[in-house]
């Protein structure tokens, strides 16, 4: 969805007409947790939107680096971010204060038929795949 | 007498020797000469030596510490002296194309979070999942996905 995220953000998210929730799934292994986790643990200061659109404008440079190594660059990266606290992030993230949740949550959403990503939840309605602006608009014109 | 007899003998032998001398002179002059200008004239190159077990007997230029080399024509030598091999002629390093490679910046040169947040509510859902927007606006959009 980051190509057309900040599009409906301006179009309906900050007139109020639309909330807009993240979900994690995980299939991509350590990447996809290690990512979620970093996410997770700048939220707890605050920044998760914005570690969340660093990871996405980042992604390919995550898909190249090895397991091993995506703790210290994810460490890095939010050492980037104004106002947030490095040496609680790098807690949050080496001793996996958020791994449990996000976990117990994508075998929840499996059981419930979310295996692949991305997939989109509007008004009760499931969209597989990336979506045009115009697809999105449509879908929330039509729950309005 | 007998002893007049040999200093005669002696002084012509002298005077033969060195009428003999003063003919052998402008050879062993015109000898020297080629010498001396064979050895000035061709000053010794270490780089290219011209003896039979060298390896660039022959012409073959040698690679010098620049890695460009210009191989000279064999000079004609007027005095009569063979010069051999070719005079190797190092090219100065600053005469060298240089090579520029272009290095595409790294992708995670992107920049941090931009400002388009500013202003909107940040909530979280019942299992802890964060929201972006008005808690209560009408339609929620879920978006289920991982950030490879």
């Amino acid at each position: 969805m980051l190509t057309v995220e900040p599009q409906v953000i301006e179009k309906y998210v900050r007139p109020g007409q639309v909330k807009l929730v993240f979900r994690d799934v995980l299939n991509h292994g350590e990447r996809s947790i290690r990512t979620s986790e970093a996410a997770q643990c700048a939220g707890q200061q605050g920044q998760f939107w914005q570690m969340h659109e660093l990871l996405f404008a980042r992604q390919e440079t995550t898909e190249r680096t090895a397991p091993a190594d995506l703790v210290p660059l994810l460490q890095r990266w939010a050492a980037e971010l104004p106002g947030l606290d490095p040496a609680s992030f790098n807690s949050c993230l080496v001793e996996r204060k958020t791994q449990q949740a996000i976990q117990a949550a994508d075998a929840a959403q499996r059981r419930q038929g979310i295996t692949s990503q991305p997939i989109f939840e509007i008004g009760g309605r499931r969209l597989l795949g990336l979506q045009s602006l115009a697809q999105i608009s449509a879908a929330v014109d039509a729950v309005q | 007498m007998r002893g007049d007899g040999n200093l005669r003998n002696l002084l012509q032998l002298t005077a033969h020797y060195n009428a003999g001398i003063a003919r052998l002179k402008p050879h062993a002059l015109l000898l020297l000469s080629l010498l001396l200008a064979a050895a000035c004239g061709s000053p010794p190159e270490p780089q290219a030596a011209s003896g039979p077990s060298s390896p660039t007997a022959g012409g073959t230029p040698r690679p010098s510490a620049t890695g460009a080399v210009t191989a000279a024509a064999p000079t004609g030598a007027p005095t009569g002296v063979p010069t051999g091999a070719p005079t190797l002629i190092p090219v100065p390093a600053a005469a060298a194309t240089p090579i520029v490679v272009s290095v595409p910046p790294p992708p995670d040169a992107a920049p941090a979070a931009g400002p388009q947040y500013k202003g909107i509510p940040v909530s979280r859902t019942q299992d802890g999942f964060y929201a972006l927007g008005a808690p209560e606006a009408p339609v929620t959009i879920t978006d289920y996905s991982d950030f490879l």
